[in-house]
């Protein structure tokens, strides 16, 4: 990784205080005024593969889950919530719920290919890979995120031979 | 904080090696990565309205040909007259 995470934790963690209770107010634009951000380096353009080698991995700040065989995201926590769920991409839309508290669900609930395209991305011929990954976009703890979270969601897009990844933030 | 927490991501996969492109809604928060749609929907609507299939198709074939660039792409997808 290309962050230094303790370095980042550390700014984090002077800044919480003051902004903790902001959150919890939902007084977003005051709390996050002085939200640090890690430095990150710069990202070289690499081309994709070739459109044969093309497997794509479908991911999501949706707040996505199984509503069957997974827990909801803590979508009510001021701080947001850091975990991911991965759940097959051939789950029928009626198991497919979504818990995230800060965008309007209702077009999605409707109709999950607004955030989640799976049909749409089968029809115009891309390979998908056999997981959806999900985790949901408001997480205020960004250097466990970034320490845990990330190498994670990494591991899967890898384990699920992915070349390539659509994400799609909400 | 979504779409910055898809940078996130999404800078992490390009180091790994995986190539990846972004649709979203709020442009100024995803300058800098190398594949990029910024759609003029809703947050929650990316692909464009529930029901609205031949827009979800406009969308999803402007970003899978977004793999095809030899270069970075940041592009505004124009909604389909209705």
């Amino acid at each position: 990784m290309p962050i230094e995470a303790n370095a980042y934790r550390r700014a984090w963690a002077a800044w919480l205080p003051a902004a903790l209770p902001l959150l919890e107010n939902e007084e977003y634009a005051a709390a996050f005024k002085s939200f640090p951000s890690p430095e990150l380096a710069a990202l070289p353009f690499r081309p994709a593969p070739a459109r044969a080698e093309r497997r794509i991995a479908l991911i999501t700040t949706a707040g996505a889950y199984d509503a069957q065989t997974q827990a909801p995201f803590a979508a009510g926590s001021a701080i947001g919530d850091v975990t991911h769920r991965v759940f097959p991409t051939e789950l029928p839309d009626a198991r497919i719920a979504l818990r995230h508290g800060h965008y309007d669900p209702a077009a999605a609930n409707a109709d999950v290919e607004v955030l989640l395209p799976r049909r749409t991305l089968r029809d115009a011929g891309a390979v998908l890979t056999a997981n959806v990954i999900s985790t949901m976009g408001y997480c205020i703890d960004w250097p466990s995120f970034i320490e845990q979270t990330v190498p994670q969601l990494v591991a899967q897009v890898r384990a699920d031979r992915a070349t390539c990844a659509l994400l799609v933030p909400v | 904080m979504c779409h910055q927490t898809v940078r996130l991501v999404a800078e992490a996969l390009e180091f790994d090696g995986i190539a990846t492109a972004v649709v979203g809604t709020m442009r100024g928060m995803l300058k800098g990565l190398p594949r990029v749609i910024v759609t003029p929907y809703d947050r929650g609507q990316n692909f464009g309205p529930a029901g609205d299939t031949a827009e979800h198709a406009a969308v999803i074939a402007e970003a899978l040909a977004l793999f095809d660039a030899s270069e970075p792409v940041f592009r505004d997808h124009k909604s389909s007259p209705a």
